[in-house]
């Protein structure tokens, strides 16, 4: 069973809620993680499909990371990073090993391997040189807490283990109230707002139809479908992680009054927008800097980082046309703001605005932006007929 | 207007009744839609593999 996939798996978490509340009166504080591990394994190894591949990857990176940082010593970071990845890549190319009796990507290839290669880079890239590895029972509950194992949030080793640390001590009504709003708040979002938006909106019109009317309504009503059921799922996650003691980030806060791409991806999917500037955005950026080529050319240089990071997004969904052409119009939205927002920095003033009222401005940054993520989203979802 | 903890009290019942009607509502079997089921984002998972 998939975490959020049934019923079962909420009772299965109120069980895991009752277990750790209950210990806590019973086990000493720095026990916290000993149990929350015991607890993780138990639901990999019972209940969750493919149990022994995901602790495999555990192994493997924990293993790798230990070899690559600390015995070899790499200061390119990038084969680190490739060598860390390559079970992700070999499944996302569908780089077939299959020799009887093994089929390497039937073994590669199970949920929530995107996410977790993304926590294991989180925690590589982290790592300062000389900086000891971290102990493996708080590396395997970072990697497999079972609130985030599938679709996220993707959080950082160094938040998770604060908030670890804490231990038993975070267990009080204050955070189980807490929790709990997020969660009912999770369920109202993804098992009914998206359900009702899946069932009597989005199957107004055919996904086939090229009539505009019917094109716009499958547009708009995916945009809806999606956040519901995406942010419905980090919510639920958020609450029954605070119920369990572990801090989850947010990760949605109201994408549709956006105003421009920036604002939006620090509202939609924010773990996911996080990582890519911190360790994709950022490093590449750098890179840039340093070719002579582009050094006369600061703006340029900032449009070729954000195009390729977002490329990277879509790639990271698979390799397909649409992920591809979505990350690809994301980057370009990020670029041509990107470009008008210098220029209204060296003229000093809203170079296509003007001077008219900020409110009115408010407004149609709003609806324009609703607009492009609508249709970049549109073609995500690989239902776009065009 | 200042939301006494009554009116609270009364909001948070009107928000559960309607929360547990439209789940009953929408996975009850006597609903017979054929999505009668969820899982999309685990479904959006899938199909990435």
């Amino acid at each position: 069973m998939l975490p959020f996939s049934s019923f079962e798996f909420f009772i299965i978490m109120a069980i895991f809620i009752t277990i750790i509340a209950l210990s806590k009166y019973f086990l000493k504080s720095n026990y916290y993680k000993h149990l929350l591990v015991a607890l993780n394994i138990l639901f990999l190894a019972v209940i969750f499909p493919k149990p022994y591949h995901f602790i495999s990857l555990i192994l493997f990176s924990y293993f790798a990371t230990y070899i690559i940082s600390d015995i070899f010593k790499f200061k390119n970071k990038i084969w680190g990073i490739l060598i860390l990845l390559l079970p992700m890549l070999l499944v996302k190319f569908d780089i077939r090993f299959d020799f009887y009796p093994f089929k390497l990507n039937n073994i590669l290839s199970f949920a929530g391997l995107s996410y977790a290669s993304f926590r294991i880079i989180g925690y590589y890239m982290d790592k300062a040189p000389n900086e000891k590895m971290a102990d493996f029972v708080s590396y395997f509950n970072f990697l497999s807490f079972t609130p985030t194992l599938l679709i996220g949030p993707i959080d950082r080793f160094g938040r998770f283990k604060t908030s670890q640390d804490i231990g038993f001590l975070s267990i009080n009504s204050e955070n189980f109230i807490i929790g709990w709003n997020s969660l009912v708040k999770g369920i109202a979002f993804k098992y009914i707002i998206a359900e009702l938006i899946d069932r009597y909106w989005m199957s107004l019109y055919s996904i086939e139809s090229k009539e505009i009317l019917h094109l716009a309504n499958n547009m708009y009503s995916y945009y809806f479908y999606l956040f519901f059921d995406f942010a419905g799922y980090s919510f639920m996650a958020l609450g029954i992680g605070k119920m369990m003691g572990i801090n989850v980030p947010i990760n949605f806060t109201n994408p549709f009054v956006a105003v421009n791409p920036q604002d939006f991806w620090r509202r939609f999917h924010i773990s996911l927008g996080d990582w890519l500037k911190d360790y994709f955005f950022t490093p590449l950026y750098m890179f840039l800097t340093r070719k002579k080529s582009l050094k006369k050319y600061p703006i340029t240089r900032q449009n070729i980082a954000l195009i390729l990071t977002f490329l990277l997004m879509g790639c990271w969904n698979g390799f397909q046309f649409n992920y591809i052409l979505s990350g690809f119009l994301f980057g370009l939205f990020s670029a041509v703001h990107n470009t008008y927002a210098i220029m209204c920095k060296k003229k000093g003033k809203d170079v296509f605005f003007g001077k008219m009222n900020p409110k009115i401005v408010k407004i149609i940054s709003i609806f324009i932006m609703f607009n492009l993520v609508s249709i970049a989203l549109y073609i995500f979802s690989g239902k776009c007929p065009l | 207007m200042k939301i006494t903890n009554s009116i609270r009290f009364f909001l948070n019942i009107v928000i559960y009744t309607l929360i547990v009607f439209c789940l009953y509502y929408l996975y009850s079997p006597l609903n017979e839609h054929p999505n009668n089921k969820t899982g999309s984002s685990v479904q959006f998972v899938y199909q990435q593999f």
